[in-house]
């Protein structure tokens, strides 16, 4: 009997006026002293003030507003972000923003839960069981999301390159708005990599045919079809508000499938070379996933995938041998026509990743593969980046 | 004041006076609608049911205490019954303008319900047929053409509202 | 213009499998959790399956038992719910574990909510979204029967004592923090409840895509759901197999999960008023109404069916149909289930037979138009469409 763990609760509110939603999920989770994280760009904006509009008709001040946020979750930031909160009495906090925002709060609901200051406390300790105080975390995404909206995962740079690296429950946000008025045109390129990389995470989800992950592919499937119908459409119309907030919304579903599963190869794989190369994550996961899935077409099944891509009746018309098939050949469809139309990184080398340093890259993978017992061996790995080369 | 006490103000004035006009387009409907009327007659007696928005603080208020049906708008609420609280004032706004009905609100979820579960969607579904009354025929041919009305009171109930908001 | 909204909800952590006891209560332990208050009902306690329960889950765990409490009543009073929350202070626990079928978790889900508000008055509390959290008391669910979604769901039922009025809640705060689904209790279930509870399923499954509530998330749950079932039902039915009773009872949850952010439809909304005022069990009912119910609505969700035909029979036989028979199809599939579980199991499946006349229907019409969950229909239904509806299936 397959065994499985959804260990994440989620709260999506979508759609035209989910903002104005705040100072009621606040209420409702007894808050009314919020504190906002949010990066920088945000903040300048205007998003900041669409969220403290937002809360004023709820009559809600925001506390304080902490935007000095890095372009990753750094260490030092925490533990500024706490010793705020715990002066000002926060008592929620409202994750405004990119990745880095987003990632930088959930670290610090962490450490607050636990009543830690300091990020060193975790070189020699792992998160206790108990949480001290509860601290309802709210999650505003802005421009195309992230896909970490819904994830148990954190991680935080420290000092000496060191990477603390979470997967608690304690990351878990209250809700998530996904709101039309929260997207900004950003640059094709950008929009490429973060519609790639969600099609990816949630093909992914489909690699197998038993049932225990079914919840997880059920926001895999929501994702795609959201996708499939969007992608191109905000690629090419970038000013249409109604597109942006659609693949924004296919991107914060596929994360939260994301979430829902192990990580694995390409997730590994594409920390490792984000941190060596400081590229964009989403961009090499892209990358990765598109000769990854011929490689695995072997030994795992994403046919299930394709009724999420396609249509019913074309879905219909293939048989169950030939939906691996069929999906590869969609999937690649979806490359090159948008590879047409922005000029996307589609290669490692366009990233500056050197080949003398796949092995080393490898080594690092398998690290940490081993200890969660996922079976690949370096071959396979240098096999896929020579590939991707 | 800045610009967002301003906005925030003429949103709530703007739904206080729809709010009010749809407690008179239920009050007139009660006395000519026979969908309306059947309704009520189901609700127990002494009974209040109440409308109103989040962080709003004016309840418009639907009272029947043995058998007589009376409506107002209060600072606050402690009646039994029902209670329908939209979470937003931005969440209401297409309600209160009738671009959308009540009843797609309350699927949307944009409406809390407390109370007797069965009230208080019934009272939605009052709420829905005092809109479409209430409603031009532009707005109710684009917006609410589900809700059945009864044509031949359209304008008593229109001239009702009128003079009682107008008094 | 965008008018999209909508609010999706899924709050309760699954853990499936072998490593569920574990994880169950290493999670309970690690929210606070040491002396376990255990909800139950006599039946299971017979059959030993406590027993068994205990064995694997508390005293493998660093939990212990603090109370055992029987529930056999089908709809608890606001009393009963007053002397379960005495004897849950009583007992010095400090956590709850619900293991039982619908009615054991209803009563778990109000215990818990009178705990983690700080009250003592669950009439309050009547209505949608009306409870505000306070405090955290570790709860878990293991269900030991399926197709219901309870274990997943934001609703409960009591019975008012003093009006013995029904009260519906429906709150984020009834939702246990975790449920454990492991197809170990499902091996002593006869065949005809295996049959009944995917039927239940399956219905949860069809109002919640064709439900005015319905979103992407909802309707793509309900899809994974109905592909698990398709896969799976007849092997859990002809060989007992318990891979396919657990792969069912998973779809099930999925099912609970849609439906909790959907509420029921139509054929759950007459089964519930038949079965509350002539005492006939929900299910029974339900076989009876589905057909005309189904009908009723396939003007408007035509489409829908067509796109869950798929779902359910597969891909070959929906490439062998054209659209217009597709409907028709989905809606034999219903009919053929129906029919051959009342062959089977000798069910009666017509309202007749359980004593109701035709002046039952009108009375009864009458007390399902006013019920609000209406409102959620895809289709406006007067007085006259629910008689005809009801008269099909007399």
């Amino acid at each position: 009997m397959e065994s499985f763990v959804f260990d994440n609760s989620i709260k999506i509110l979508s759609g035209i006026t989910a903002i104005a939603n705040l100072p009621f999920e606040l209420s409702q989770a007894g808050c009314d002293r919020p504190m906002v994280i949010c990066d920088e760009s945000s903040f300048r904006v205007g998003f900041h003030d669409q969220i403290k509009q937002s809360l004023s008709i709820g009559d809600i001040q925001i506390t304080t507003t902490f935007y000095k946020i890095a372009e990753i979750a750094k260490d030092d930031v925490c533990e500024k972000i706490i010793k705020v909160y715990k002066m000002k009495k926060c008592d929620c906090i409202i994750a405004l923003g990119n990745k880095s925002a987003i990632t930088t709060a959930k670290a610090a609901k962490i450490m607050l839960c636990e009543d830690v200051s300091s990020v060193d406390h975790y070189k020699n300790s792992l998160i206790s069981d108990y949480a001290v105080r509860e601290v309802p975390l709210f999650v505003v995404p802005t421009n195309i999301g992230t896909g970490v909206e819904a994830s148990n995962f954190v991680r935080v740079y420290g000092k000496n390159n060191i990477i603390y690296e979470f997967n608690t429950p304690y990351a878990v946000s209250n809700a998530i708005f996904v709101d039309p008025i929260m997207t900004d045109i950003l640059p094709p390129k950008t929009i490429a990599s973060y519609i790639l990389y969600a099609m990816a995470v949630a093909v992914e989800c489909f690699d197998s045919l038993d049932n225990s992950s079914l919840i997880c592919k059920a926001y895999a499937d929501a994702a795609l079809k959201t996708m499939s119908y969007y992608a191109e459409k905000c690629l090419l119309r970038n000013s249409e508000m109604e597109y942006r907030y659609k693949v924004m919304e296919g991107v914060v579903l596929a994360g939260a499938a994301a979430s829902l599963r192990e990580r694995g190869l390409l997730e590994v794989l594409s920390d490792a070379i984000s941190d060596r190369y400081c590229a964009n994550y989403q961009n090499i996961f892209a990358i990765l996933f598109r000769k990854y899935i011929v490689m695995q077409q072997k030994n795992k099944d994403f046919g299930y995938a394709l009724n999420s891509m396609i249509s019913e009746d074309d879905y219909s018309l293939y048989a169950k041998e030939n939906r691996g098939q069929k999906l590869l050949s969609v999937i690649e469809d979806i490359y090159q026509r948008i590879e047409s139309y922005v000029d996307f990184n589609s290669k490692l080398s366009s990233l500056n990743v050197k080949k003398e340093d796949f092995e080393a890259i490898a080594d690092d993978c398998l690290k940490v593969l081993n200890n969660d017992n996922e079976q690949v061996s370096k071959e396979e790995i240098i096999d896929l980046l020579d590939s991707c080369y | 004041m800045n610009i967002f006490e301003v906005r925030k103000n003429i949103k709530s004035l703007y739904a206080y006076i729809r709010l009010n006009m749809f407690l008179y387009g239920l009050s007139a409907c009660s006395k000519y609608d026979n969908e309306v009327k059947d309704i009520l007659s189901y609700f127990p007696e002494n009974v209040e049911v109440c409308v109103s928005v989040f962080h709003f603080n004016r309840y418009i208020i639907c009272k029947k205490e043995n058998g007589v049906l009376e409506f107002k708008t209060k600072k606050n609420f402690f009646g039994s019954g029902a209670y329908a609280m939209f979470k937003s004032l931005d969440g209401a706004l297409p309600v209160l303008s009738s671009k959308e009905s009540f009843s797609d609100a309350f699927n949307k979820s944009k409406i809390v319900l407390k109370g007797n579960t069965q009230i208080g969607k019934s009272f939605i579904k009052l709420l829905d047929i005092a809109q479409a009354y209430v409603a031009s025929g532009i707005r109710r041919k684009k917006y609410l053409h589900n809700i059945q009305i009864d044509k031949k009171v359209v304008n008593k109930i229109k001239m009702s509202v009128f003079t009682r908001g107008w008094l | 213009m965008i008018k999209e909204y909508y609010e999706f909800s899924n709050q309760v952590k699954v853990a499936t499998g072998e490593i569920g006891f574990e994880w169950g209560s290493s999670r309970l332990h690690r929210m606070g959790g040491n002396d376990v208050f255990l909800l139950t009902d006599s039946n299971l306690k017979e059959l030993g399956i406590v027993d068994q329960f205990v064995k694997e889950f508390i005293d493998k765990s660093d939990l212990r038992l603090g109370k055992t409490e029987i529930i056999d009543i089908q709809i608890p009073t606001t009393d009963d719910i007053d002397k379960i929350y005495i004897s849950f202070r009583q007992s010095g626990c400090d956590c709850i574990v619900a293991l039982g079928g619908s009615r054991v978790i209803n009563a778990a889900k109000c215990l818990n909510l009178l705990l983690q508000t700080n009250s003592r008055d669950i009439k309050q509390f009547t209505g949608i979204d009306c409870a505000i959290k306070q405090k955290t008391i570790p709860f878990g669910v293991v269900p030991t029967t399926f197709g219901t979604g309870k274990e997943v769901s934001k609703t409960a039922l009591v019975i008012s004592s003093e009006t013995k009025t029904p009260l519906e809640i429906v709150s984020e705060v009834l939702q246990p923090d975790f449920c454990i689904i492991n197809s170990v209790f499902l091996k002593t279930l006869p065949q005809k409840e295996i049959y009944l509870s995917v039927i239940n399923s399956l219905v949860y499954n069809v109002e919640s895509y064709i439900s005015k509530r319905t979103n992407i998330l909802v309707q793509s749950f309900v899809k994974m759901s109905m592909f698990v079932i398709k896969t799976n039902f007849q092997k859990a039915l002809t060989e007992k197999n318990e891979e396919a009773l657990y792969a069912l009872h998973r779809a099930s949850a999925l099912a609970g999960i849609a439906n909790s952010n959907t509420y029921i439809g139509l054929v759950h909304t007459i089964a519930n008023v038949i079965s509350g005022k002539y005492g006939i069990r929900s299910i029974y009912v339900m076989l009876a109404v589905l057909n005309s119910c189904l009908e009723y609505l396939k003007d408007t969700a035509k489409d829908s069916y067509s796109q869950m035909l798929l779902y359910s029979l597969g891909a070959k036989e929906y490439a062998s149909l054209d659209k217009e028979t597709r409907m028709e199809a989905f809606l034999n599939m219903f009919n053929n289930m129906v029919n051959f579980i009342g062959k089977e199991f000798d069910i009666k499946l017509k309202l007749s037979d359980y004593g109701l006349t035709k002046e039952d229907i009108v009375e009864v019409a009458q007390v399902i138009e006013r019920e609000g969950s209406l409102v959620t229909i895809p289709k406006k239904i007067t007085k006259e469409d629910i008689i005809n509806i009801l008269e099909k299936s007399l």
